[in-house]
């Protein structure tokens, strides 16, 4: 029925076109009908080649850490187990801003389309997200762990949660801060690198693209190295690479609109068991550093907190091989785990 | 009436307020002078002059980041990089 009324085009003009003769019917509706097939399927057509031809499809990943506030003094509970993080003010890791301000930047120089905030974390992480967010991240990503869990969370588990998630949100960057202030580990960075099997920019304190290559920059021990990297590739933030926003009230009240997705570490397949167990903490004293007895390894956390740090005692729960040699107590880069 | 620019000042102490917080000597100082910088000047009517106020608020505001930032900077610069002096 609809054939033979049926409307070409729409507005002022559509009252102008008489409707066919039945006769006529059979031939007049198929060639409207394919004429807007056509149409639609080119049009299809042209944007899937409009964006595999784009160079913005990248996806940049960016891990964030919700950490200890960098000015505040450290404190170890009376049990020994571990530090105070109750009612103590928590912001994002600097150099994790470090490493957003640099995603963002690539954003606004149109080299990457989309970035990706993410965090691991109980429920307060948001919070970091939401900072992230507000500093110009796209949308965040809140991988849910909590309790036990969260405790154990080490660089090795968080490594495996970023890889996975860097393969299914097929990101050509990832990058993350160089360490985090309250464990100091550095290690995070190079091991998603190895897990994807990507090449590393660690260390970066300069990064341009050239090509379809990474410039990166990095500050080693006596002075600069340059490196070329192809993509997609891991760079890891140093102090210098840029000088990060700070999220003003009006930004953070335009990130109340993007979204986080809640992920569960199950969903993305990783097995979140850690290989180490905290003993004991203790604060620091000067110039201590008898820690080795066996397979029992000292390990320096929030020791850069200014005079007062924590001392933890860490056993291995399997094999690993270990970093041998002095444990040197101005060593900005602890040698274990 | 300088309503029109209410809304902005609004903003303004608004944001102002949000900075102080991370202030080093305290939100509650901040927040205290805060309120008589923006009391003191509670009956200006003339928008060329309310406008001159708002940005001078907004000088502040860039001053207030520039001394978070650099006090982040110079706290991390000293504990994770050596000095050579």
């Amino acid at each position: 029925f609809w054939s033979s009324r049926c409307l070409i085009g729409f507005g002022p003009g559509r009252f102008r076109y008489t409707p066919p003769t039945t006769t006529f019917t059979g031939i007049t509706v198929k060639p409207v009908r394919l004429v807007l097939r056509l149409v639609l399927k080119s049009l299809d057509e042209c944007s899937r080649s409009a964006e595999k031809k784009s160079e913005n499809m990248a996806r940049v990943l960016v891990g964030v850490k919700r950490v200890i506030d960098y000015a505040v003094k450290i404190r170890v509970k009376p049990d020994r187990t571990g530090v105070v993080t109750d009612g103590v003010k928590h912001s994002m890791n600097p150099f994790c801003e470090i490493a957003v301000e640099e995603a963002v930047k690539l954003k606004e120089k149109k080299i990457v389309k989309e970035v990706v905030a993410v965090s691991c974390g109980p429920q307060q992480v948001q919070e970091t997200i939401r900072t992230a967010l507000a500093m110009g991240a796209d949308r965040g990503i809140h991988v849910e762990v909590s309790g036990k869990e969260y405790e154990s969370l080490g660089p090795l588990q968080v490594s495996k949660i970023m890889a996975a998630l860097a393969k299914k949100e097929e990101a050509k960057i990832v990058i993350l801060g160089k360490q985090a202030i309250d464990d100091d580990c550095n290690q995070t960075g190079q091991m998603t690198a190895a897990l994807l099997d990507w090449p590393q920019g660690t260390f970066a304190s300069e990064v341009t693209v050239d090509g379809d290559k990474l410039k990166v920059v990095r500050e080693i021990d006596g002075g600069l190295e340059t490196i070329k990297i192809s993509l997609p590739a891991v760079l890891t933030a140093d102090l210098r690479l840029n000088t990060p926003r700070y999220a003003t009230l009006p930004n953070i009240m335009k990130a109340k609109k993007k979204k986080i997705a809640n992920v569960k570490p199950g969903d993305l397949g990783v097995d979140l068991t850690s290989r180490v167990e905290v003993l004991r903490s203790q604060q620091g004293a000067t110039g201590s550093s008898d820690a080795r007895e066996g397979a029992v390894l000292g390990r320096w956390t929030n020791r850069r907190n200014g005079p007062n740090w924590a001392f933890e005692t860490v056993a291995f729960l399997a094999p690993i091989p270990m970093a041998t040699g002095p444990i040197q107590n101005h060593d900005p880069r602890p040698c274990c785990v | 009436m300088a309503n029109p620019l209410r809304g902005e000042v609004v903003k303004l102490y608004k944001s102002l307020l949000f900075l102080g917080r991370e202030y080093p000597k305290g939100a509650n100082y901040f927040r205290d002078r805060l309120k008589t910088a923006f009391m003191k000047n509670r009956d200006e009517t003339d928008p060329e002059k309310i406008k001159q106020l708002i940005a001078r608020g907004e000088f502040v505001i860039k001053e207030l980041e520039a001394l978070y930032y650099l006090r982040k900077y110079r706290a991390l610069k000293k504990r994770y990089y050596e000095t050579n002096e």
